[in-house]
């Protein structure tokens, strides 16, 4: 008898046999009388797992991580407490120093002094807030720089941005709050909005959560201001030539635009996920979301969101797609989370993270 | 009452703790011996297990479909075990399955075709006296009803490896069968 029978026999026993191998295997154990009623005892054999892992060892574990999770919530909650009630106490540190003439506040961050300007800068790895002259708020991203002035002038308020920043503008009908980045000036009155124009990224985007803002593209053809409505956006492609070779997110993976502006230039509709976080605005809550993304466009981010530099060696991997969400994790951790959705490895030297 | 896996991945998906409960039970024991496999170390399979547990809790609202969860269990429990074996600069050994079956009479209806208690336990030595490598992917397709191409994944065989091994395993158990040891409960 050759094996052919068994290896029909394996494919009948675990439900995975075709209909002509169906056929086949009839076929073979009619050729012997026994063979029927063999195959008919092993269909009534059940296996079970010699158990060696007790039920109390599953228990242990499932405590832990319960148990785990709820402490780290609590502590978790008990910090973002404190870190408002920090916050406020620098409000109102700010609010002191500024009437005494000084009008800056450093919150971990580095304040370099021009002529009535004044620059906050977040290196990788690092996230700042700060108040304006005029009562607005800004929370700076990580590798970030802004530019203000130490006191806004009558007719208008202006502020130049590279990287990304969440801004909380003071209304203000007599005057307009303008940010200026490479690509965009976007106007408003008073409002929330979320401002990514990193350099490096070949897409800078504006995300509009409360109000109304303008938007006018600072390339040829554009001189039409782009209205958006709250839970919009508008993606501008940057002109700067010097584009490192990496696909963005939006190229990536692009959503049905509201519409298409210009070659350049789309409007958007924000998604939620889970019900509420937006994940253009996650960054605030120190949250990482990432959908349908690049390790290569993730590398990217996770370089300022941890202050590290990730290379990736395989060209396939750095194409694997990616979906979760990150609250509040290490790098490592983060690593380790990502592994089990695609294996990799990967080393950690110093800031040098190299995966492979 | 417990739940079918679907369900429990759902539940699971909204913070159900005994649904999270119930899974960890059913597989612990599976991935622990499958870690154990790799890592040959009980206290650090232990810990395998848990931290895929951890992370499985973590990442609740992105679990595979059910049809994924198993093989992506056993993915995780494998690249964490790897993961282990490196830190602790130890190389991956040939793998080998510590684990053993019982096999047990399926009849749930008296007029079935009955086994014999001889041929249970013929079938149960045929199994047991497999190499461990043999038994292991028995376990893996025919328990956790993994693909062959899954399996092959797991273990860094090809499926054609699984489709030999698992016609050795059906050969063993065949051959230790005697038909004339069968009766028809009445």
């Amino acid at each position: 008898m050759n094996d052919r029978l068994w290896e029909l026999l394996a494919n009948y026993y675990t439900n995975r046999l075709t209909p002509e191998e169906k056929a086949e295997l009839e076929r073979l154990l009619l050729e012997h009388p026994d063979n029927w009623l063999k195959s008919g005892l092993m269909q009534q054999i059940r296996w079970e797992l010699n158990p060696m892992f007790s039920s109390e060892r599953a228990n242990k574990i499932t405590d832990r991580i319960l148990k785990g999770e709820k402490e780290k919530r609590a502590k978790y909650e008990g910090s973002a407490f404190k870190a408002s009630r920090k916050w406020i106490a620098a409000v109102a540190i700010v609010l002191l120093i500024s009437g005494i003439g000084l009008g800056i506040f450093m919150f971990h961050n580095s304040l370099k002094k021009t002529t009535g300007w004044q620059q906050v800068t977040t290196t990788n790895g690092m996230r700042s807030s700060l108040r304006l002259a005029d009562g607005s708020e800004v929370w700076l991203n990580a590798g970030s720089t802004l530019r203000y002035p130490e006191d806004f002038n009558k007719q208008k308020r202006e502020v130049y941005l590279t990287g990304e920043a969440y801004f909380i503008i003071k209304h203000d009908a007599s005057r307009p709050f303008i940010v200026h980045t490479a690509d965009m000036n976007i106007r408003v009155l008073g409002t929330e909005f979320n401002v990514q124009a990193y350099p490096d990224e070949e897409y800078s985007e504006t995300s509009l959560i409360k109000g109304a803002v303008e938007v006018i593209v600072k390339q040829d053809g554009h001189n039409q201001p782009i209205y958006l409505k709250p839970d919009q956006k508008v993606i501008v492609k940057n002109s700067s030539d010097q584009i490192p070779d990496v696909k963005s997110r939006e190229q990536d993976h692009p959503i049905k635009p509201l519409s298409k502006v210009s070659m350049n230039v789309i409007l958007k509709p924000l998604k939620t996920i889970s019900g509420h976080i937006i994940p253009e605005t996650a960054w605030r809550e120190n949250m990482l979301v990432f959908e349908d993304e690049t390790l290569q466009s993730l590398a990217q981010r996770l370089d300022r969101w941890y202050g590290v530099h990730i290379t990736i060696k395989d060209p396939a991997l750095a194409k694997q797609r990616f979906t979760g969400r990150a609250d509040n994790v290490s790098l490592e951790k983060l690593l380790q989370i990502l592994q089990m959705i695609k294996p990799f490895e990967y080393s950690i030297h110093g800031k040098q993270v190299v995966i492979k | 009452m417990p739940l079918s896996l679907p369900q429990q991945i759902y539940r699971v998906s909204l913070g159900d703790e005994p649904a999270f409960c119930q899974i960890v039970h059913h597989y612990s024991d599976r991935l622990y011996q499958f870690a154990l496999s790799i890592v040959k170390n009980a206290e650090d399979a232990e810990e395998i297990v848990s931290d895929v547990f951890l992370n499985i809790w973590l990442l609740r609202k992105q679990l595979p479909d059910s049809s994924q969860f198993t093989f992506y269990l056993y993915r995780a429990v494998k690249n964490t075990s790897l993961n282990y074996l490196k830190k602790k600069k130890r190389k991956k050994e040939a793998a080998e399955a510590a684990y053993f079956l019982d096999a047990k009479d399926n009849a749930q209806n008296p007029e079935e075709l009955t086994i014999s208690q001889e041929n249970v336990l013929h079938i149960k030595q045929a199994i047991n006296s497999l190499p461990p490598r043999c038994r292991q992917i028995f376990i893996l397709v025919k328990e956790d009803n993994l693909s062959y191409r899954e399996v092959a994944e797991l273990l860094d065989i090809s499926p054609a490896t699984v489709n030999v091994q698992m016609t050795i395993a059906i050969k063993k158990m065949w051959q230790a069968l005697n038909p004339a040891h069968h009766e028809f409960r009445s």
